[in-house]
């Protein structure tokens, strides 16, 4: 536990960190803010109807609409994050410094990921509330009525959902620290993450069906059919042909993130510390 | 070293190969307690692998390794919470302060309290810029931070490779005062270095390594004295005489002329001899007009760690004289 809080401290106050939770928050509003722009301009021509633009601008609705964007964005960045960061741990030689100090690999790597995901969570509840801030934005502009953000009869739904999306994109981030610490790399591991992301956003186009029936239990589908969202299909959500069950999803996204925790901590563990 | 030296640290027959470059081939060290253990060798010779091996980092192909008195191997971890060590470079994080790189670090291994991260930061003497970021430090200050982070345990044997790169003359005393502290209150320092005089100031203990293996371990003063020298100079008409009396003197193959020329002859007889070399070549009515006596550390290194003569091969166009190729550090 220390060394996770001691992990919070060390990151917290890098600049990538700074960066990444600004592009993250800064990208969900803005999305919300296009929507009520976009909305407004319909009579233009623009292709905003009006089930999406209460989808996306009117609570309760809108929370399911915030949940898929934020995920989605800090997913993405989130991992390029969380692949830098754990990749440094390489490139600065620190790790060496707390292996010579005698601490356990699998305890560094461990909690290591620990003070990442915690970030990343705030990220996520970040880009909730940037999301919040957004659609009253985008209501606004778009002339329509918010509804009640308080609803407490939406709240526990939400909260609900919120933990799933927690627990998809800390199990995505894993993806990003088992690349990084398998490489033993900074580049590497952001290669790797950018090259997967990509994929799990191309193939389903472009591949057979078989093959994109198997690309369904990839850690970006399950993450995302895990939350149960409702509404529009969400870029990422549309990776899946078919989605899956939430629960089932839920405990894939799971599988997947213990799965690459042990692949990073073995990486750890076996690796010879020569930087 | 005696059986009944307590030692700190040693190696028996430690063996380490990267591919097919041998980089450990045999090394057999032995570091008593409470000395400063100079661990000397030309790159390549296995001294930063050694390093690396004794902190866990890497594991040996075979060997053993003895840590405190206690087997050591990647398992036994805990065992280095009593060693600190600065391997090659400083590692820090550089978007932090030195204060939160200690207080960082101090939550690895054996945990560490607020006060001995700034009586560490009083020893190294980054109090004044504590509060700045380390990418903001000269060399020198990243290693005197590397120096406080290898001593947040207090340990009882610590380990540092090359720990006056980069230091001022200033750094380098305050260093020499430091390790030479922590030795007089027990603790075991094991340097690795190449500034060799700095060793010869620091260390009671000194092992050299050569391709992989030790070619020679201990007291310093034993070893400079096994390799005391006295040069002096005569006329180059009296070389041949001169050689003769002080044959006599120093024993058969012990004298040679180093310079012809200029007629210098070398001796290897202990330093303090050299009044009785100027003594007998004035029985005989040669008088020096030069002489010099000394050991140093130096020449002891050179001539343990040359390596062998090769055969005559054309020279590589580009090559620089006198440079070995660096293998595996």
């Amino acid at each position: 536990m220390r060394l996770a809080i001691a992990g919070i401290r060390k990151y917290w106050t890098r600049s990538a960190t700074i960066l990444s939770l600004v592009l993250a928050v800064g990208f969900v509003a803005l999305e919300f803010v296009l929507a009520g722009v976009g909305y407004r301009s319909a009579s233009g021509g623009t292709t905003i109807d009006k089930a999406t633009a209460t989808w996306l601008l009117t609570f309760p609705d809108a929370f399911d609409a915030i949940l898929a964007i934020a995920f989605e964005f800090v997913a993405i960045i989130g991992l390029i994050y969380v692949a830098t960061a754990s990749g440094s741990e390489w490139t600065w030689g620190t790790l060496k410094v707390a292996v010579a100090r005698g601490h356990s690999r699998w305890g560094y790597t461990l909690s290591t990921f620990g003070s990442l995901a915690i970030i990343v969570l705030v990220g996520l509840a970040l880009g909730v509330l940037a999301g919040v801030v957004g659609v009253a934005m985008g209501a606004s502009i778009a002339g329509f009525p918010m509804g009640n953000p308080l609803d407490l009869s939406a709240l526990p739904q939400f909260f609900v959902k919120f933990a799933r999306a927690g627990i998809g994109i800390v199990a995505l981030t894993s993806v990003g620290y088992a690349a990084a610490m398998v490489a033993k790399n900074q580049m590497a591991g952001i290669g790797t993450v950018i090259v997967y992301f990509i994929f799990s956003i191309v193939a389903p186009a472009l591949l057979p069906q078989i093959v994109r029936d198997i690309l369904r239990y990839q850690p970006f589908s399950t993450a995302a059919d895990a939350i149960g969202l409702s509404g529009p299909p969400t870029t990422v959500a549309a990776t899946s042909t078919t989605a899956l069950d939430p629960n089932v999803a839920l405990a894939i996204t799971v599988a997947w993130l213990v799965g690459l925790l042990a692949v990073a901590a073995i990486s750890v563990q076996r690796a010879e510390v020569t930087g | 070293m005696t059986a009944s030296t307590t030692l700190a640290l040693s190696t028996t027959n430690l063996r380490k190969s990267y591919g097919r470059q041998v980089a450990l081939a045999g090394l057999d060290l032995e570091v008593p307690s409470g000395v400063v253990y100079g661990f000397l060798g030309p790159n390549g010779a296995g001294k930063t692998t050694t390093m690396r091996l004794l902190t866990g980092l890497i594991r040996p192909d075979s060997g053993s390794i003895s840590v405190l008195g206690q087997s050591f191997d990647e398992s036994k971890h805990t065992i280095l919470y009593d060693v600190g060590a600065l391997i090659e470079s400083p590692s820090l994080y550089p978007h932090l302060s030195a204060r939160d790189n200690l207080i960082v670090f101090g939550a690895t291994g054996r945990r560490v309290g607020r006060a001995r991260v700034e009586e560490l930061l009083d020893l190294v003497g980054l109090r004044d810029r504590a509060g700045d970021r380390v990418s903001h430090y000269s060399m020198g200050m990243r290693q005197r931070l590397g120096i406080a982070v290898a001593l947040l345990n207090d340990p009882k044997l610590l380990l540092l490779d090359e720990p006056a790169n980069g230091l001022d003359p200033s750094g380098i005393v305050g260093l020499r005062d430091t390790l030479k502290a922590l030795a007089g209150s027990g603790k075991t320092v094991f340097i690795s270095s190449h500034i060799l005089p700095e060793v010869q100031q620091l260390a009671d203990i000194v092992g050299i390594v050569a391709a992989g293996r030790l070619v020679t371990q201990g007291p310093l003063s034993e070893l400079l004295t096994s390799q005391a020298l006295v040069r002096v100079k005569v006329q180059p008409e009296e070389t041949a005489q001169a050689l003769a009396v002080l044959s006599k003197l120093a024993g058969d193959g012990h004298v040679e002329i180093s310079d012809t020329e200029a007629a210098w002859l070398t001796l290897r007889i202990v330093a303090d001899r050299a009044a009785a070399v100027n003594r007998a070549l004035a029985e005989v009515s040669i008088y020096a007009s030069g002489l010099e006596a000394g050991s140093d550390l130096e020449s002891l290194f050179l001539e343990l760690t040359a390596p062998p003569e090769p055969p005559p091969t054309p020279t590589r166009p580009g090559a620089i004289p006198g440079w070995n190729s660096g293998v595996v550090s």
